[in-house]
């Protein structure tokens, strides 16, 4: 990674998995949102939804500037999830472990994303699922047969922790293919 | 020089680790440590092994730390120190620290200051380890407390009458327990009854790294290197930085303990608590060492690692 001043993160995932709520979680302030009438309410019963993309940042101690970009969950959007991801550092892909489609809901994220699940710079947040940790398994199997061994979490992403606990296995992650490449 | 010939250091008069604490209050504890020692000759050093530690500040809603705080108060001797910034009673101590609170519970674990080895716990994690690998055996029966449960290797479950807690892993580690294998026909017959499901990970995780790794798990024998094939669920599990940061390199490629120990900088014992935790889950594979790369050891941190520095420094969360 060059010594440049800021970091790009991409928060991807399906209507609902909570990305807009996760960046505003770790954001420093408020983040620039492009909510709008939800006209797709078979795919997730919420009022509104993403349409562009949602913004915030996080400044580090050094004037570090952490920017968190939250993708438009529908597939029309997926030619702006492969924009948005040039240059970015990783992406924290959430799914949400309501919707009926289980695991299948993370594909077309995970095609669009490959380079980045492939090369260790992707983690998946499973949100709404209990505590028990039986949820996640499903998940990591289906990984497990693409190939692709990322750490699968429960995480609430109302929770700061939980946020935190992506972005810092996210970066050591990073760090082990650093070492170790 | 390897782990298992590794001499000790000159010992300190206080062993002292903190668990669940963020950034800033441990950081704020780190630099009083020296002034108390340069004001009252009180010479601590800081561990990131809560059960080697003589004294230990936790966050008080830590599930781990009260869970080992049980196991002390079943008579090992540790002091355990509940911290809040909104203290609810008067046995918890306010954040940020203040000099002269730390100072009486430096000199209060110093007067109790009991190096018991925790031995029992050891013993335990190989004993269930052991009748886990009975080829004959589909699972284990776990009875503490009049309460039982199964362990079921095949799907790495745990049926339990509720979600694991404090109580359940501090009667795991300390309490009265008893353990005995069973058949696939057994297992079929306890797992059928109302109890709920969840990975095992969640009990038999936390057990090993409260251990201590004081013993290395049958199998984890030096000049053999081991690799992980899938994450636990940490999420449910709980952060831990030196989990994190072991099961990351793990993934990777396969590494033994000393070269674990090499890239990270952390103490062979926390490095052998996760992979006895990792053995225990069945998450671990052994293979023949590969050699490092020279370019990967005592280079410091890159980028990436200078860039988590950053990142953990502004939310304030503990390094590992």
């Amino acid at each position: 990674m060059s010594p440049a001043a800021e970091s790009k993160l991409l928060f991807a995932g399906p209507m609902g998995a909570g990305k807009t709520t996760a960046v505003a979680t770790i954001s420093d302030r408020p983040p620039v949102s492009s909510e709008a009438d939800n006209l797709d309410r078979g795919q997730c019963d919420k009022a509104s939804t993403t349409v562009g993309l949602d913004y915030g940042e996080t400044r580090l101690d050094d004037g570090h500037r952490l920017r968190l970009y939250g993708l438009p969950g529908q597939e029309r959007f997926a030619f702006l999830w492969r924009v948005a991801a040039d240059g970015a550092l990783g992406v924290i892909l959430l799914a949400d472990h309501r919707r009926p489609e289980g695991a299948d809901q993370l594909t077309p994220y995970l095609e669009a994303l490959d380079g980045f699940a492939r090369r260790g710079a992707m983690v998946v947040g499973v949100s709404h699922a209990d505590r028990g940790g039986l949820a996640t398994g499903h998940y990591s199997s289906a990984l497990l047969a693409r190939g692709l061994r990322l750490p699968v979490f429960t995480v609430d992403v109302r929770q700061r922790g939980d946020v935190l606990l992506l972005l810092e296995t996210l970066l050591l992650q990073l760090e082990a293919v650093e070492l170790l490449s | 020089m390897s782990f298992f010939s590794r001499p000790d250091v000159a010992a300190p008069d206080l062993v002292v680790a903190c668990m669940g604490l963020d950034g800033r209050n441990e950081t704020s504890l780190k630099a009083l440590l020296p002034l108390l020692r340069e004001r009252f000759g009180l010479h601590c050093q800081l561990s990131e092994d809560p059960t080697r530690a003589d004294l230990v500040f936790y966050e008080a809603g830590n599930r781990l730390a009260q869970a080992l705080l049980r196991r002390e108060q079943a008579g090992q001797g540790a002091l355990y120190v509940a911290c809040s910034a909104q203290p609810d009673s008067a046995e918890v101590l306010p954040l940020p620290f203040s000099a002269s609170r730390v100072l009486g519970r430096l000199q209060e674990a110093r007067s109790r200051r009991s190096r018991t080895p925790t031995a029992g716990a050891g013993e335990r994690v190989v004993q269930l380890h052991q009748l886990l690998d009975q080829p004959d055996a589909a699972g284990v029966e776990i009875e503490i407390g009049g309460q039982l449960g199964w362990l079921d290797r095949s799907r790495r479950q745990l049926h339990w009458p509720g979600e694991v807690d404090a109580d359940l892993l501090a009667g795991l580690i300390s309490g009265p327990l008893r353990l005995r294998p069973v058949s696939a026909l057994q297992l079929a017959s306890a797992t059928a009854r109302s109890l709920t499901a969840q990975s095992w990970d969640r009990l038999l995780w936390p057990l090993a790294v409260t251990s201590g790794g004081a013993t290395p798990l049958p199998g984890l024998v030096s000049g053999r290197a081991f690799r992980i094939e899938d994450w636990p669920d940490f999420g449910t599990l709980g952060r831990r930085p030196v989990d994190l940061r072991c099961v990351a390199l793990l993934l990777r490629r396969p590494l033994s303990l000393d070269q674990l120990v090499a890239l990270t900088g952390l103490s062979p014992a926390s490095v052998l608590g996760v992979l006895n935790a990792a053995a225990l889950c069945r998450r671990l594979q052994g293979v023949s060492v590969q050699p490092l790369a020279r370019s990967a050891v005592g280079t410091g941190p890159g980028s990436i690692g200078a860039l988590l520095g950053r990142v953990r420094r502004v939310f304030s969360m503990e390094a590992a």
